[in-house]
C-alpha cells in the first residue's frame, strides 16, 4: 500500500481516505482555533468564578456603598458588539458566495465598532470614581471615610482590563484580515483563517454579555 | 520480517551522518526549523540545561540541610533555592522534557508528516528558553529572586494592609511573567498535538489504534488546555495586586487569601497529572515490547486514563486540607477514588509481563523501576489523602517525600526508559547499555537513600520549607542520608549525559527496529528522514508494525 | 535486527529486596511520635491501619512485579517464538476495579469518622458553662512574622482603659531582626479536658503545628479558624509554624507544657489576679496624676508643695506597680513573660487584636 501521488479518492481497503483533504470535517485552523478558545474560557472563567466567590464572602457589602454600576454606556457598548457580530458573520457569508465589496465593508465595520466599544470603555475607566487600588479622590459625598471599594474595585476593572485587551487584540486580527481580504486573499475556496477570527471575534462578544450581566445586572 | 538497510544518504538527522557543511548554515538550520523532530530535540537539550540548574539548586539545599543549625546559605537564599528549584523543575524541566518526546513520537506514531502547525511548533518552543531567561533574571534583582515556595501563596507573595510587600522587589513580578509565557508555551503545544493526532493520523489509524503514549499525550494536552489558563488568571491578579494595587486577597479589603489558593490548586492539581500521564505512556510502550506481548487491556488503559483526568478536576482542595476552609470529607472521598483507575494501570503493567519473555534491557529496567517507585509514590499518596491524617503530614516532609517519588522516583525512571527505548530512532545509534544498567542502579539507590528518610523524618513532625533545624529534634541522621542520597542522583545523572554524548558519536548503529517493537515509529529508518515516512505499513491495530512483522502471528488470530 | 542483552534480573531482585527491608525496618523503628491528645490518638489508630493496608498492598503488587519479571524472563535457551499474545480480559480488569474500590471505600469510613473526630468541638452555648466550673478552656493564638502569642480570654481582667485584657503568653517580635531566632514562648495547657484553639493571623498565612498532637491548622488574615483538644500526657513538647511565612519561617517555634488541671488553673487565677492588682494600681495612679494636676491648677502659690506631695503619691503608686512585676515560673524554658505590662511595640499591637476579639 504506497501513498503516491494519485487521485485525491484513493482509499484503503478499509475503505478509509488516504488524503487528507478527503476527511471532511473541521478544517485544521478552525479546529486549533476552537481549542484556543476552550482555554479562553477557562480564563476567563477564573475570573469571573473569582468575582463572584468575593462577592458571597462580602455578602452585605457587594458592590461597597458608594458604588453603583451605571447602565447607559455599557448597554450602547454591549449592542456595538453584537452589531459587530453580526457584521462579521456578514464577512464570512460573503466570502462564501466570492462578495468581495460586502466582505471587505463588512468587515471595515466590524473593526470599526470594535474601536468603538474600545473608546466606550477607556471613556468608562476615565469617569469613573474608583480604579485598582480605590478611590481615585477620595470616597464619593455622603461616604463614610472607611468605606474602600478594595476587592470589588480590583474585580471590577481587572475583568474589564483583559475583556478589553482581547478585544484589542481581535481588532488587530480583524484588521490584518482586511487587509488581507483587500489584496485579494479570500476565496469561497479559502477562507478558513477568516472564519476563525470570527469564531475569535464571536467567543469576545459572548464572555461581553457575560461580563455585562456579572458587572452592571448581577453585581 | 522486512527492514531498512541504513545507508548514509538517506537522511541529515541528529548525529546519524557526519555531514561537512559551514557551522553557520547548521546553526541557521536549527534556528529556524519547523521540524517536529528538530523542535524536540531542541526541547530535550533546553530542558536538560534546566535540569541540571534546578539539580544544582537542590545540591544546595541538602548541603544546608545535611547538618542541624548549619549556616551554608542564609535563610533568604535557601528559601529563594526550594521557589526556584521547584519552578524550574516543573516548568523548565518536566514539562519541556515531556514535550520533547512528544514532539518527536506523537506525529510518528500516527504516520503524519509534521505536527499541524509546524511554525506554532517551532514558537511554542522558543518560549521556553525566553521563559527560562526571564525566571533566571530575578536572580540579577537587588531583592532576588522569588522567596516565597513555587505556590506563591498570597498575602505573602501579596502586598500588606499599608501597602509594602512582603517579599519586596521584581523577583516575583519575573516569576509571574515567567510562568505565564511556559503556560502559553505549552497551551500552544498542547493546541497542537490535539489537532495532530486528531487529524492526521494515518488511514486506517482509528483512535482505537492510536498507541497508548499518544492517547496520554491527548489526554495530558487536554488538561493543560483546562487548567493553565486557570492558574494564568490567578497570576495576573496576583501581579496586579503587587502593582496596581489590586485586593483580591488581602481579608482588610474585602479579598480571601483562600481564593489563590483555590485557583492554584485547580490548576496545580491537573498539573501534577500533566506531569506523570505522558511518562505512563512511555512505560506503557516499553513494558509491552521488551515482554514481547501486547499491552494487557489497551481499552482498559485509555478508560483508566481518561478516568485519572477526570477525578484529577475534582480533588484540588486537598492541598488545602488544612486551611480550614473546605469540606475536607468531599476532598478525601474524591482523592481516594483516583487510586483505583490507577491500581487498574499498576495491574496491566503486571499482567503484560504475564508469560511474556523480559528482556532486561536499560529501558526496560527503568520502566520497571518505575513501577517499583510510583507504587511507593501513589501509596503515601494515600495517606495524604485521608483527611484527617493528613492534618499531620500536611507541609512537612511526608509530602515532600511523596510528591519527589511520584516526580524523581517515577517520572524521572520513566523519562529515562523512553530515551534508552527512543534514542535509537532518534539518533539511528544504541544508548550504552551496560552504562544504562549502572546508571539504573545509581539512580536507584540514589532516589531511595534521598527520599526514603524524608519520609522518617516527615512523619517524625519535621516541616518542610524549612532552611534549618535545631539538634534536639533529632532530624539530623535522617537528612544526612539524604544528602548523601543526592551525590548518588546526580552521578546518574552525569553519567546518562555522558552516555549521549558519547553514544551520539560512537554508538552502535541501530538499524530501524533494533527492538523489534510495535507502533509506527519503527516503520521508517533511524533517524527518519525530515518527510518521516517512505512508506506506511497497514494498519489495522495498534501495533503495525509488530503485525508486519510478525504475520504467524497475525495468520493463527493470536495478534 | 535483534538485540540480544544479558537477561539479568538479579539486579531487580536485589534492590526489590533491599527496598522492601529497608521500608519495613524504617516503617517499623519510625513513624508517627506517640500522640498526647485524644485527637491525635485517633489519628494513631487511623494510621495503623492505612499503613498495615499499605504495608500489605506494597509487598502484595511489589511482590507481583518482581515475580513476572524473575518468571517471565526470557530464557538463554529461548527459542525466539513469540508468547501468547494475551491482549486482556474484562473480568480480570473488572476484579482489580471492584476490589480496590472496595478497600478504598472501607479506608474513607474510617477517614470519615477520623475527621468527624478531629471537627468536633464543645457546641458554642455549652462551652462557657464548662468554662465556669473550670472544665474547658479557651486560648486565643495569633501569629505574626515571626513569632507567636498566646493569650487566655477566660483569665482577663478590666485594665485601666475599660478594655478585658487577657492573661499573656508573649514570644517577643523579632520582627526587625530577620536572622535571629524568635523567642520560643511556652504555651501552658490543662491536662484532661477540652482546650478551644482560635488561631489568628495578623500579616500572612502561618500554621500552627504541634507534632505530637498530630495535628496542624492554618492561621489565616481573614479567618478565625477553631478546633478543639484535649491533652492525655503532661509534659513539655515543640510547636512549630507550618506554612512558610518569609525569612524567618523555621525560627517561628514556640512550646506546649501540659500540666495538672488544678496546677493549671492555680497559675491561671494567679495570673489574673496580678493582672487585676496591676490594673488597680496603675487606676490609683492615674487617679492621683489627675488629682495633683487638677490641685496644681487650683493651687497658684502653693506649687512646689503640691507637686511635692503628688509627686510622692505617683512614686508610691509606682513602687506598687513595680512589686506587681514578676517574671514567670523560673521552671518553664524559653522567655515566655507572664503579662502585667507590656513590653514592645509590637506585642501592643498583638495586644490590641487580642482584646479587640473578644
Amino acid at each position: 500500500m504506497t501513498a503516491t501521488a494519485t487521485p485525491a479518492t484513493v482509499q484503503d481497503n478499509e475503505g478509509f481516505p488516504l488524503h487528507q483533504e478527503d476527511e471532511g470535517g473541521f478544517s485544521m485552523t478552525v479546529m486549533g482555533t476552537v481549542i484556543f478558545l476552550a482555554s479562553e474560557v477557562m480564563f476567563f472563567a477564573t475570573l469571573l468564578g473569582s468575582y463572584y466567590t468575593l462577592r458571597a464572602v462580602n455578602a452585605d457589602s457587594w458592590p461597597p456603598e458608594g458604588i453603583e454600576p451605571e447602565w447607559p454606556l455599557p448597554l450602547l457598548m454591549t449592542a456595538t458588539l453584537l452589531v459587530s457580530s453580526v457584521s462579521i458573520h456578514g464577512a464570512v457569508w460573503a466570502v462564501r458566495r466570492d462578495n468581495r465589496t460586502v466582505l471587505t465593508s463588512a468587515l471595515a465595520i466590524t473593526v470599526l465598532l470594535g474601536v468603538m466599544f474600545m473608546v466606550g470603555e477607556i471613556f468608562e475607566f476615565s469617569i469613573a470614581e474608583f480604579d485598582f487600588e480605590g478611590w481615585k479622590d477620595g470616597p464619593p459625598k455622603g461616604v463614610a471615610e472607611g468605606i474602600v471599594p478594595g476587592a470589588y474595585g480590583s474585580m471590577f476593572w481587572t475583568i474589564l482590563a483583559f475583556h478589553g485587551l482581547h478585544v484589542s487584540g481581535g481588532i488587530i486580527l480583524n484588521s490584518y484580515i482586511l487587509f488581507s481580504a483587500l489584496n485579494g486573499r479570500f476565496s469561497s475556496k479559502n477562507y478558513q483563517v477568516l472564519e476563525s477570527a470570527s469564531y475569535y471575534w464571536h467567543f469576545v462578544d459572548v464572555v461581553w454579555l457575560i461580563v455585562f450581566v456579572t458587572l452592571y445586572v448581577v453585581k | 520480517m522486512t527492514t531498512h538497510t541504513f545507508t548514509p544518504d538517506q537522511s541529515p538527522g541528529v548525529g546519524a551522518v557526519r555531514v561537512t557543511r559551514p557551522y553557520r548554515a547548521v546553526f541557521l538550520d536549527w534556528i529556524t526549523t519547523t521540524d517536529h523532530k528538530k523542535i524536540g530535540t531542541m526541547y530535550a537539550i533546553a530542558a536538560s540545561v534546566f535540569f541540571l540548574i534546578g539539580g544544582i539548586l537542590a545540591g544546595i539545599m541538602r548541603i544546608q540541610l545535611a547538618i542541624p543549625e548549619n549556616d551554608f546559605v542564609t535563610r533568604d537564599v535557601f528559601n529563594q533555592s526550594f521557589t526556584m528549584h521547584g519552578t524550574i523543575m516543573v516548568f523548565l524541566f518536566l514539562m519541556p522534557m515531556l514535550a520533547a518526546l512528544g514532539n518527536w513520537m506523537v506525529p510518528l506514531q500516527v504516520g503524519a508528516a509534521d505536527m499541524a502547525y509546524p511554525k506554532v511548533n517551532a514558537l511554542a518552543f522558543w518560549m521556553i528558553p525566553l521563559g527560562g531567561t526571564v525566571l533566571l533574571l530575578s536572580y540579577l534583582m537587588p531583592n532576588g529572586p522569588h522567596a516565597g515556595s513555587w505556590v506563591s501563596y498570597p498575602p505573602l507573595a501579596d502586598v500588606s494592609e499599608s501597602g509594602t510587600a512582603f517579599l519586596p522587589g521584581h523577583g516575583v513580578d519575573l516569576w509571574i511573567g515567567a510562568i505565564a509565557i511556559l503556560g502559553i508555551s505549552s497551551t500552544l503545544g498542547s493546541i497542537n498535538f490535539i489537532v495532530t493526532v486528531y487529524k492526521m493520523r494515518a488511514p486506517g489509524m482509528t483512535m482505537l489504534r492510536v498507541p497508548i503514549f499518544t492517547w496520554t499525550v491527548i489526554v495530558q494536552s487536554f488538561l493543560a488546555i483546562f487548567s493553565l489558563p486557570v492558574v494564568t488568571a490567578g497570576l495576573a491578579m496576583l501581579w496586579i495586586s503587587r502593582n496596581l494595587g489590586g485586593r483580591f486577597f488581602d481579608p482588610s479589603a474585602g479579598g480571601d487569601p483562600i481564593l489563590y489558593q483555590h485557583i492554584f490548586w485547580y490548576f496545580g492539581h491537573p498539573e501534577v497529572y500533566i506531569l506523570v500521564l505522558p511518562v505512563m505512556g512511555v512505560v506503557s510502550e516499553i513494558i509491552p515490547v521488551f515482554s514481547r506481548k501486547p499491552l494487557f487491556g489497551y481499552k482498559a488503559f485509555i478508560f483508566a486514563t481518561l478516568s485519572i483526568a477526570a477525578l484529577g478536576t475534582m480533588v484540588w482542595a486537598h492541598h488545602m486540607f488544612t486551611t480550614g476552609a473546605i469540606q475536607v470529607h468531599f476532598f478525601a472521598f474524591t482523592s481516594f477514588l483516583i487510586s483505583v483507575p490507577t491500581g487498574v494501570k499498576m495491574f496491566n503493567w503486571t499482567a503484560t509481563m504475564y508469560k511474556g519473555k523480559i528482556e532486561f534491557t536499560s529501558a526496560m529496567l527503568f520502566a520497571l523501576g518505575f513501577l517499583m517507585m510510583f507504587l511507593i509514590g501513589g501509596i503515601t499518596g494515600v495517606f495524604n489523602a485521608t483527611g484527617g491524617l493528613d492534618f499531620s503530614l500536611h507541609d512537612t516532609y511526608f509530602v515532600v517525600s511523596h510528591f519527589h517519588y511520584v516526580l524523581v522516583s517515577a517520572a524521572l525512571f520513566g523519562l529515562f526508559a523512553g530515551f534508552y527505548y527512543w534514542f535509537p530512532k532518534m539518533s539511528g545509534r544504541m544508548l550504552n547499555e551496560t552504562v544504562g544498567k549502572v546508571q539504573f542502579v545509581l539512580l536507584f539507590l540514589g532516589v531511595n537513600f534521598t527520599f526514603l528518610p524524608q519520609m522518617l523524618v516527615g512523619l517524625d513532625g519535621m516541616p518542610r520549607r524549612i532552611p534549618t533545624y535545631t539538634e534536639e529534634e533529632g532530624w539530623g541522621l535522617g537528612n544526612l542520608i539524604s544528602s548523601y542520597g543526592y551525590i548518588l542522583i546526580a552521578l546518574a545523572a552525569i553519567l546518562f549525559l555522558l552516555n549521549v554524548l558519547l553514544s551520539m558519536r560512537r554508538g552502535k548503529i541501530s538499524g530501524d527496529n533494533p527492538w523489534d517493537a510495535y507502533a509506527l515509529e519503527w516503520a521508517t529508518s533511524s533517524p527518519p528522514p525530515y518527510y518521516n515516512f517512505d512508506r506506511l505499513p497497514l494498519i489495522r491495530s495498534e501495533r503495525p508494525v509488530f503485525d508486519e512483522n510478525h504475520p504467524e502471528a497475525v495468520a493463527t488470530g493470536d495478534r | 535486527m535483534r538485540r540480544s542483552p544479558t537477561n539479568d534480573c538479579r539486579i531487580p531482585s536485589a534492590l526489590f529486596l533491599l527496598l522492601g527491608a529497608t521500608v519495613l525496618l524504617a516503617g517499623c523503628a519510625a513513624g508517627q511520635p506517640d500522640s498526647i491528645t485524644e485527637e491525635g490518638d485517633s489519628v494513631r489508630s487511623l494510621y495503623k491501619w492505612v499503613f498495615g493496608l499499605a504495608v500489605l498492598i506494597f509487598l502484595a503488587v511489589e511482590g507481583a512485579i518482581l515475580f513476572m519479571a524473575v518468571k517471565f524472563r526470557r530464557r538463554k535457551n529461548d527459542d525466539g517464538s513469540l508468547p501468547p499474545q494475551i491482549h486482556g480480559d474484562n473480568r480480570l480488569e473488572a476484579v482489580w476495579t471492584i476490589t480496590p474500590l472496595a478497600i478504598v471505600l472501607v479506608l474513607f469510613v474510617l477517614a470519615y469518622q477520623n475527621i468527624n473526630d478531629l471537627q468536633a468541638e464543645v457546641p458554642a452555648d455549652e462551652i462557657q458553662a464548662l468554662v465556669d466550673q473550670d472544665k474547658a478552656l479557651r486560648v486565643d493564638v495569633t501569629g505574626l512574622q515571626w513569632v507567636w502569642q498566646f493569650a487566655y480570654p477566660d483569665f482577663a481582667w478590666q485594665n485601666s482603659e475599660g478594655d478585658m485584657s487577657p492573661v499573656k503568653i508573649l514570644g517577643e517580635n523579632t520582627n526587625t531582626i530577620p536572622e535571629t531566632a524568635g523567642s520560643v514562648p511556652t504555651l501552658r495547657v490543662p491536662l484532661g479536658i477540652p482546650v478551644q484553639f482560635k488561631l489568628h493571623a495578623l500579616d500572612v498565612i502561618h500554621s500552627f503545628y504541634i507534632p505530637q498532637t498530630l495535628y496542624k491548622l492554618d492561621a489565616v488574615p481573614g479567618r478565625v479558624n477553631h478546633f478543639e483538644m484535649t491533652f492525655t500526657e503532661t509534659g513539655i513538647y515543640n510547636g512549630q509554624c507550618a506554612e512558610l511565612c518569609g525569612t524567618s519561617h523555621a525560627d517561628m517555634r514556640f512550646r506546649v507544657e501540659v500540666m495538672p488541671a488544678d496546677d493549671f488553673f492555680a497559675w491561671a487565677a494567679s495570673e489574673q489576679a496580678k493582672g487585676e492588682t496591676s490594673a488597680l494600681a496603675d487606676i490609683a495612679a492615674e487617679e492621683a496624676e489627675e488629682a495633683a494636676e487638677a490641685e496644681a491648677a487650683n493651687d497658684d502659690g502653693t506649687g512646689t508643695s503640691a507637686d511635692d506631695s503628688s509627686e510622692e503619691n505617683t512614686e508610691s503608686a509606682t513602687e506598687e506597680t513595680s512589686g506587681t512585676e514578676t517574671e514567670t515560673n523560673p521552671a518553664s524554658p524559653g522567655e515566655a513573660t507572664s503579662n502585667a505590662t507590656d513590653t514592645g511595640s509590637g506585642v501592643e499591637q498583638a495586644d490590641q487584636v487580642l482584646s479587640e476579639r473578644e
